[in-house]
């Protein structure tokens, strides 16, 4: 059998097994080494399977994810966020959706601290979560609003996704990060337009407080909010002055919750043990997953689905546009079951020629390319910035519901794809400002 | 017909690939009338740094790029002489007796690859490292305290300088460098460019202080390798010389001209000054013994004696290519088959 | 099957106190790394490294049990979300049994790469020398080994639900460890 063929299967074999309840890290990883297993052998299989995960789990970078998790869990649990949302909840009252508004422009804050996606949904999603579903918001708005907000972790500087395109198509990275602002910042706009017009349509996805605080009240509840605020700023603040790295700052923000919370009174031993097991199983269930992921990345390079690609791609000849459609709908694709790193290990080299050949700016195509790995974390069934979401409320709120409420930003970015491959000069007008 | 496939942990457009390896894969291909092509999978879609001996030995891939420095204890005997990654003055020189080293002075080389069931072909040097700074560090003196990224011996090499090393991913040398959190960075001259440190960095210390020489660029599982038809091994053999010439000159290429955009933008040249000359040759001189001594408390026996070998193949590289010059590829390449790919039992 | 459950929870209290501890010391050592490079410009040395090579992979593999204990793998449940609790059992159990192979041969073959790099002492390059790495190895396969202890345990009680209607085993998690938003 052939590769493609090889990898058909195993794609018909993986959704049947997520139909099934399969875990995704368990059904990930089976096709996987069932496909290298029928395409290369045993050893080369059993070889993957021994150095991957620890190999993958092994690193520096990715330290980030847990730390800004127990970061999130010490805050969330020690009852530093609860002061801040009180405050917001009687501010933002006249706001339909208020609360998830705010949630959206905090991650969008905190994005600026954070360079990862998984990072800023992991450490705001324990700040908000919990919040919104007290004051009776719609399950799906509120774990949606903070899965699709943490990208823009990779859009607002700094950010992995775009230091990673630049590696991988040694593009410049300062110019790309700087490309990325403008439409990060549209989607938390977008993001914002379609949360307020649903609350208003309707109103039970988001109900406002009955009571009717005065100013002084307003005022009052603004008297405990410090923490979070301090925490947040602390956290970005030590990033630009080079106090701290983007990676480094996740450990920092997590000890600096703790000596808040130890300072402010509130720490218990019950408390701190409730935020390392939370940080802990998030990150244990997230990594597992991406392993399996990791494999499948793999897995489908050796069935030479790159190669494919770009085989079938080059044969219809298409124009500029054509390419960048075609990339898309693969990007989309692809992104249902892969991880980031994953999908542009794979695709890069089939669209990067491609690209060349028909003098396409490779910085506009780097924003078009993170946006859709973005898009990724986003769609079932495979999506981690959901899974992650999904691991800090429980069984509070179920997966489905989650990605139903991902339906509707997953509406916006349409809207916004469309934008960014209309209207180029969102993404290159402030890096040709930069450079004169 | 034969597909065979490249694990690379270069990124895709990396000059190492489309300036070496990619007209070497055509070249095989050509002279075996298309029996054997190759698929390089860039970026470490196979496995990273750490994995790739595993991955070539579990015939993952057929073929591959091993960096030894990241793999020390897989092949503890090859990767010896990589612990002299501060000596290179000259990249090129390093990178061609490294190839006679390993291909024909070193039998101990040959035969440790071949019971990590792997054969290796090939090998080249990159450009060399130097010091960027994103103030205006331009002495030694005013290198003190600096905190600097670097890794392994060159990271022992800046704390020689006075500096304070400090440890951060490539990922994040840009942003670093930005903000502070590094004040300095040896790196490859072709990073102003690829990494834009151009944008971030004020002054570059024009002094070349060594280059990984050891990179074994073509390497494969053995068993892929012997399965392949006399003929169309040699046609591999025939073309290895190009192969290491083609990488290093796109080297020299992409690092000279990373340094002329530098300039060019307002980055500074800066000549390095006499403290920081003194300094870096003390350092070089304790390399050799340091080199000796890790190696030996590895278990490699012979190791002075290798590092020996190694060093006069240096010179005698020295000798030839300042007879034919760099630039004459076609005189390179005879050299490099005459003196080793014509000898070379794989 | 009782005893089991305790013997295995006990393990995976070891399993998590060490996990624990790994994620503190990650976040004391990277906090005092940060402060000591800013304040005294002397970072403490192989931070990156401990974390990479042995937090990291203690936090990543060693609640691995815990985590089977608590369902707390994600999976799909858009298409079995009208079935009886039973049926679902049945279900559950087969993808159990999935797991249990999944965790065995990672087990057989991270257990085999740990003994590889034990034998050759692996090592990493490090501005202060050559670091040891090789112990972390083996945190891979005891992660593992939680996982598939749990995965098989569950498996059991899935299928003996499915047959008789009856747990053996108490709920997945316990009042005090529920995250859920009060
Ligand atoms: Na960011
Ligand atoms: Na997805």
């Amino acid at each position: 059998m052939d590769g493609p063929t090889v990898a058909a299967i195993a794609f018909g074999i993986l959704l049947l097994l997520l139909a099934l309840r399969v875990p995704i890290g368990v059904a990930l990883a089976t096709v996987s080494i069932g496909g290298i297993i029928a395409l290369r052998g045993t050893r080369p299989a059993f070889g993957v399977l021994g150095s991957l995960p620890f190999d993958f789990a092994a690193s520096w970078s990715l330290s980030a994810v847990p730390m800004f998790l127990l970061m999130g869990s010490i805050a969330y649990h020690t009852g530093l966020t609860r002061s801040l949302y009180s405050a917001a909840r009687l501010w933002l009252n006249s706001l339909p959706g208020g609360l998830a508004v705010a949630s959206n422009f905090a991650s969008a804050g905190f994005a600026a601290a954070s360079g990862s996606s998984l990072a800023t949904a992991a450490a705001m999603g324990r700040l908000a979560i919990p919040e919104m579903l007290a004051y009776g918001y719609d399950r799906g708005l509120a774990t949606g609003t903070i899965a699709a907000a943490g990208t823009l972790g990779a859009f607002i500087p700094p950010s992995i996704a775009f230091v990673l395109y630049g590696w991988y198509t040694q593009q410049p990275v300062g110019t790309l990060l700087i490309a990325g602002i403008i439409p990060g910042l549209l989607t938390a706009g977008a993001y914002t337009v379609m949360i307020v017009i649903r609350c208003s349509l309707n109103p039970e996805l988001a109900p406002r407080v009955r009571v009717r605080a005065g100013v002084a009240e307003k005022f009052a509840a603004l008297r405990d909010v410090w923490p979070l605020p301090l925490l947040i700023m602390s956290v970005v603040g030590g990033i630009f002055s080079g106090v701290a790295t983007a990676t480094e700052a996740g450990a920092v923000g997590a000890m600096f919750a703790l000596l808040i919370a130890l300072f402010s009174g509130r720490l218990t031993l019950r408390s701190l043990h409730a935020s390392f097991m939370e940080a802990l199983r998030t990150t244990a269930s997230i990594f597992f997953i991406a392993i399996g992921a990791i494999l499948l990345t793999r897995f489908l390079a050796m069935a030479g689905v790159p190669r494919l690609m770009s085989e079938i791609v080059t044969g219809w000849h298409l124009g500029a546009v054509g390419v960048i459609v075609t990339m898309i709908l693969v990007y989309l694709l692809l992104g249902m079951f892969l991880d980031p790193i994953g999908i542009m290990l794979l695709t890069l080299p089939v669209f990067l020629p491609m690209f060349d050949e028909l003098n396409i700016n490779l910085i506009w195509i780097g924003v078009l390319v993170v946006k859709m790995i973005e898009v990724g974390l986003l769609t079932p069934p495979v999506g981690l910035n959901a899974f992650v979401v999904k691991n800090i409320v429980g069984d509070t709120v179920s997966l489905n519901e989650i990605f139903s409420g991902l339906s509707w930003f997953l509406v916006c970015e349409v809207v916004i794809v469309a934008l960014l491959i209309i209207f180029p000069a969102l993404s290159l007008w402030l890096p040709g400002l930069m450079e004169g | 017909e034969t597909h065979l496939t490249y694990g690379s942990t270069l990124p895709a457009p990396h000059l190492a690939h489309h300036a070496a390896l990619e007209p070497f894969f055509e070249r095989v291909s050509d002279a075996t009338d298309g029996a054997v092509t190759w698929e390089i999978m860039p970026g470490g879609t196979m496995g990273g740094v750490k994995e790739v001996v595993q991955m070539l030995r579990d015939n993952v891939t057929d073929s591959g790029l091993i960096l030894d420095l990241f793999t020390r204890r897989e092949l503890p005997v090859t990767s010896t002489v990589s612990d002299l990654i501060t000596l290179p003055d000259d990249f090129i020189v390093y990178g061609a007796a490294a190839n006679e080293f390993q291909l024909i002075a070193c039998p101990e080389c040959v035969a440790e690859r071949s019971e990590q069931n792997i054969v290796g072909l090939a090998y080249y040097g990159p450009d060399p490292y130097r010091l960027m700074c994103r103030d205006q560090t331009r002495t030694y003196a005013d290198l003190q305290n600096k905190k600097t990224r670097a890794t392994g011996r060159l990271g022992v090499l800046m704390q020689e300088f006075g500096a304070t090393t400090v440890t951060i991913p490539s990922s994040e040398v840009y942003e670093s460098l930005q903000r502070g959190q590094a004040d300095c960075t040896a790196a490859s001259t072709a990073w102003l460019d690829s990494y834009n440190l151009k944008d971030v960095v004020e002054t570059v210390i024009d002094l070349p202080m060594g280059s990984y020489f050891n990179a074994n660029i073509m390497s494969m599982n053995a068993e892929v390798y012997h399965g392949l038809s006399e003929s169309e091994r040699a046609a591999i053999n025939e073309n290895l010389a190009g192969l290491v010439v083609d990488v290093m000159l796109a080297y020299k290429k992409e690092g000279d001209a990373g340094l002329d955009n530098a300039v060019a933008s307002g980055v500074e040249l800066v000549q390095p000054d006499e403290r920081l000359l003194t300094a870096l040759a003390a350092f070089r001189k304790g390399e050799v013994e340091n080199t000796i001594a890790t190696a030996e408390a590895a278990g490699v026996k012979n190791a002075r004696k290798m590092v020996e070998t190694y060093l006069s193949l240096v010179e005698k590289w020295r000798a030839i290519l300042s007879e034919i010059g760099v630039d004459d590829r076609e005189a390179f390449v005879a050299a490099l088959n005459r003196e080793v790919f014509s000898k070379a039992k794989f | 099957m009782l005893t089991a459950h305790k013997w295995f929870s006990r393990l995976n209290t070891v399993l998590i106190a060490v996990a624990i501890m790994a994620c503190a010391a990650m976040m004391v050592q990277v906090s005092l790394d940060v402060i000591s490079k800013y304040l005294f410009n002397y970072p403490i040395p192989l931070t990156l490294e401990a974390v990479a090579s042995f937090h990291m992979v203690a936090l990543i593999f060693l609640p691995l049990g815990l985590v089977t204990r608590e369902r707390g793998h994600v999976g799909v449940d858009l298409f079995t979300r009208n079935l009886s609790e039973r049926r679902l059992a049945v279900f559950d159990g087969c993808a159990g049994l999935l797991g249990v192979a999944y965790a065995a041969v990672l087990i057989w073959f991270t257990t085999s790469e740990a003994l590889h790099k034990t034998r050759i002492g692996e090592t990493w390059e490090t501005a202060f020398g050559y670091v040891e790495v090789w112990p972390a190895r083996w945190l891979v396969p005891a992660g593992c080994v939680a996982m598939a202890l749990w995965f098989a345990l569950l498996l059991i009680d899935d299928l003996r639900f499915a047959a008789t209607g009856e747990r053996s085993l108490p709920s997945a998690r316990s009042a005090d460890e529920a995250v859920s938003a009060s």
